[in-house]
């Protein structure tokens, strides 16, 4: 378990590297839109994870950053859903503002839909399945740090995750096609 | 079916987790925010300072009845309304006429501004977050011995021009409807035709003006998210 504490760390225990939380903006961005489903106020959780962790010294026991980052991060989402007693909105803010095409952006309008449309589709999952996916197919974490970072088991994380992508294929099942070219390489 | 039944075969799971993973990392996070989280960082080991966005919001009424008071008080005693000083009508007329140049590039720094700034203040890349709505072009003129730079915009609505004024606040004209949005006092009012929203920003002026129908809801958003 990555023991977090205040104050002194413990045996075995490091703090926190703040200057190094900037590495994992991309990915905790990416699980805060999967999570909330909208593009500010995933903006908002990552900010405010970042403000909670960097408030006070923080101590893990393992090398998991990210996995205690994503912790903190669906902590504060759940608070929030708590406090607001609402689901997630669905991911367009307005009828103008669709997708995640900008300028500077590589992809193709296209890609950015399926984009949208999948982190749509996965702020919609069951609770449990959402997070195993944004776990380990947002985030990228191993199935033992997204264990770690959920607090379960991994057996149980990884029937969570294949349920959960099942469902996701069924719901996007043009999106979730594999590309016609060579797969894709594993992380 | 159940839960069970819904459990696809190990190599059919791999391809679907392939491919989310291809898709997502597609996903990079707004300069804004990285540039908001380098802040919060920096200031760590000081005492924490507001979060700019969230602050806005979180405002109370008190800070906004107290920001709105000191704008009253400012509009008077600073606000460009003596003789030969640009009125907000003068900027109306630059946010309306059409551009002399061609439209600024986007800020490869920052692709939620684009490459045309006054006083400091970077005129926004709406298209990045309402991407039917492109820049089309820019302007630079002199009111009373004022620089005033005007960015135009066009997209569903029609075009509109954004107008930023060099030096201290214009006097807000009498009769304007006040909206409070995004912890912004944004003045509305009708001039030949067109919407105009006007609002301070940094101590200067920014004018966003339209014709189109219906244009007003997307001028407050504009305005706000600028």
């Amino acid at each position: 378990m990555a023991a977090t504490v205040l104050g002194m760390p413990d045996e075995g225990q490091r703090p926190l590297d703040p200057q190094r939380l900037g590495d994992h903006v991309d990915r905790l961005y990416r699980a805060a839109l999967a999570l909330c489903g909208d593009r500010h106020d995933a903006e908002d959780l990552v900010q405010e994870t970042y403000a909670r962790v960097l408030a006070r010294p923080r101590f893990l026991r393992h090398d998991d950053d990210l996995g205690y980052l994503l912790r903190v991060l669906r902590n504060i989402f759940l608070n929030r859903l708590r406090t607001q007693s609402r689901k997630p909105a669905p991911l367009a803010l307005d009828d103008e503002r669709d997708g995640l095409a900008r300028p500077g952006d590589p992809r193709h309008p296209e890609a950015a839909l399926e984009v949208s449309e999948l982190l749509g589709a996965i702020a919609g999952l069951p609770d449990d399945q959402r997070d195993a996916v944004v776990a380990i197919d947002i985030v990228g974490l191993s199935y033992r740090e997204a264990a770690r970072a959920l607090r379960t088991k991994e057996a149980t994380i990884t029937t969570r995750l294949h349920r959960g992508r099942a469902r996701l294929a069924k719901t996007l099942s043009a999106t979730l096609a594999e590309p016609d070219r060579d797969a894709a390489p594993h992380r | 079916m159940t839960d069970r039944h819904d459990t696809p075969e190990p190599h059919e799971s791999d391809a679907v987790g392939r491919r989310i993973q291809e898709l997502a990392r597609e996903v990079e996070a707004p300069q804004a925010l990285r540039m908001r989280l380098a802040e919060d960082r920096r200031g760590a080991r000081a005492a924490r300072s507001p979060r700019r966005r969230l602050s806005l919001g979180a405002a109370g009424a008190l800070g906004v009845a107290a920001v709105a008071a000191l704008a009253v008080v400012l509009t008077g005693v600073v606000g460009g309304s003596g003789p030969g000083a640009p009125s907000v009508d003068d900027a109306v007329a630059l946010a309306l006429a059409k551009p002399t140049a061609a439209a600024p590039a986007v800020d490869p720094a920052n692709v939620q501004v684009v490459r045309a700034r006054v006083a400091g203040i970077d005129f926004p890349n709406y298209e990045y977050a309402w991407p039917k709505w492109k820049t089309s072009g820019v302007r630079w003129d002199t009111v009373s011995g004022r620089k005033a730079t005007t960015v135009v915009y066009r997209g569903p609505r029609g075009a509109v021009g954004y107008t930023i004024v060099d030096g201290t606040p214009l006097a807000v004209p009498a009769g304007a409807r006040h909206v409070r949005a995004g912890g912004l006092d944004l003045a509305v009012l009708r001039r030949d035709g067109a919407t105009v929203v006007t609002w301070r920003r940094d101590g200067h002026t920014c004018v966003l003006a339209g014709r189109g129908a219906g244009v007003e809801r997307q001028l407050v958003k504009f305005a706000t998210w600028a």
